[in-house]
């Protein structure tokens, strides 16, 4: 597998998950998904790079993060919110990204097929604001959020060991450009991603 | 034109009723599934006039194409008019046939494409649920701005197809802007109305009640903004299970 850090464009970018995770788009309260301090390259950070001659009136999209396992690499993409309106942007960053990363490492999606891994993170909305709408009338295109209704779906889907698609990233992406495609929530990320990694350190 | 009308009830019986007022459309109820199994054609002379009982109702609704020919011609006039087209697409997906009267079977059901027409009492019970719907559609059974109470529209189907049923109630919602009225204990059903409810641009013309049981009364809360509390009368039997998965006893 090819050595990140032989690019002097990601090795300039290292980072750790927890500030590739920082979501500041409030600026008076500033979150981040995750603690955990494991190594990472910073992909906007890369993407900025990239661009940076490239006098560009649209600025592409990227992944928050991209991180070198044993034997795989992940791009890991944080998002914090309700997720209808941001689904597109995720896929906008996923081929930005790609493109971006084959260009930089020279190898086609024959090789993302085979070494690269996806994760998305995500986060129910739960801003002050999301919260308060709730209490008024439904919106004609409106699904509320039912925390009890995600209780039943993971239940079920532990009953049958599988992990959910809920966001249709995995049918979309993996086997194509991705070896396999994660969806999690911040505490099975912890649980399934950051804790196995954190003690290989 | 709002009306104020005064029910007096007593020992479980409506004793009187201050106005006496007939809806301009009817109601259609749809309780059970095997109301399919007892249907049969209803002699001219015993024309049922008086809808006491909702299954004879239902059934004179689902067997009205073969004794009226200008309903025919009318649901022709509406299918050529794309209004139900898509309706019918998605209920052909797992219901391609149709309800036929025969001399052989009586009330059968013939698969597209496919001379052989099984008794209407031997196909799946599943199945029934979706017969009903699509022979009403194509009966002209549903009425604009009607009204259809379902009594547990799930039972009998498995989730996949509870999502399509959910569906397709919704699209009947919007199309004919009928009144629906359900009730259900399936989370899948909920969600599913939830989900294609906003997916169809109705979510706004929804409203979710809960009942309990207080000391012996049924209380019916709205819940529309809070359905979560729904969720999680329907999480418990999971959690109650978990729980005695783990006691001592």
């Amino acid at each position: 597998m090819i050595n990140l850090y032989d690019y002097k464009i990601f090795s300039k970018n290292s980072s750790s998950l927890k500030k590739t995770s920082k979501n500041d788009a409030d600026k008076k309260s500033i979150v981040y998904m995750t603690s955990s301090k494991i190594n990472v390259i910073d992909f906007d950070g890369v993407k900025n790079d990239y661009i940076a001659n490239l006098k560009l009136s649209d600025t592409p999209k990227s992944n928050d993060a991209l991180f070198a396992g044993k034997a795989e690499l992940f791009f890991i993409e944080f998002k914090n919110g309700n997720m209808k309106n941001e689904l597109y942007k995720v896929k906008r960053k996923i081929f930005d990204s790609l493109l971006i990363f084959t260009d930089i490492v020279c190898k086609g999606v024959s090789y993302t097929r085979q070494k690269v891994n996806y994760i998305l993170v995500y986060n129910k909305e739960n801003s002050k604001e999301y919260i308060e709408s709730l209490r008024n009338k439904l919106e004609k295109d409106e699904v509320h959020d039912a925390r009890n209704y995600d209780k039943i779906m993971n239940s079920l889907s532990q009953f049958a060991n599988i992990e959910l698609d809920i966001f249709g990233l995995r049918n979309q992406f993996e086997k194509l450009y991705f070896k396999e495609v994660y969806t999690y929530t911040e505490q099975e990320f912890e649980e399934k991603f950051v804790k196995q990694y954190e003690t290989n350190i | 034109m709002k009306l104020l009308i005064f029910l007096t009830v007593a020992d479980n019986e409506v004793k009187n009723i201050s106005e006496v007022f007939s809806l301009n459309t009817e109601v259609i109820y749809i309780d059970d599934p095997f109301a399919l199994d007892e249907i049969r054609t209803i002699p001219p002379f015993f024309k049922i006039i008086n809808y006491t009982n909702h299954r004879w109702h239902l059934q004179s609704k689902l067997i009205n194409i073969y004794n009226d020919s200008s309903v025919k011609d009318a649901i022709n006039e509406i299918i050529t008019s794309n209004k139900i087209d898509n309706i019918l697409t998605k209920i052909n997906t797992i219901c391609s046939g149709e309800m036929i009267q025969n001399r052989r079977v009586g009330f059968g059901y013939k698969k597209s494409n496919s001379d052989i027409v099984l008794d209407i009492k031997n196909i799946s019970t599943g199945l029934k649920t979706f017969v009903i719907l699509k022979t009403l559609l194509l009966n002209g059974g549903l009425e604009e701005n009607g009204t259809i109470v379902l009594d547990e529209p799930e039972i009998h189907l498995h989730p996949e197809w509870q999502l399509l049923f959910a569906e397709l109630i919704v699209l009947i919602q919007k199309e004919f802007g009928m009144h629906i009225l359900l009730n259900t204990h399936s989370p899948y059903f909920l969600r599913a109305i939830q989900v294609y409810s906003a997916k169809y641009e109705i979510a706004d013309k929804c409203k979710y009640y809960m009942s309990e049981n207080i000391s012996d009364k049924a209380m019916i809360k709205d819940v529309t903004t809070s359905i979560n509390e729904v969720y999680a009368k329907l999480a418990k039997p999971l959690e109650t299970l978990e729980i005695e998965r783990y006691s001592d006893d």
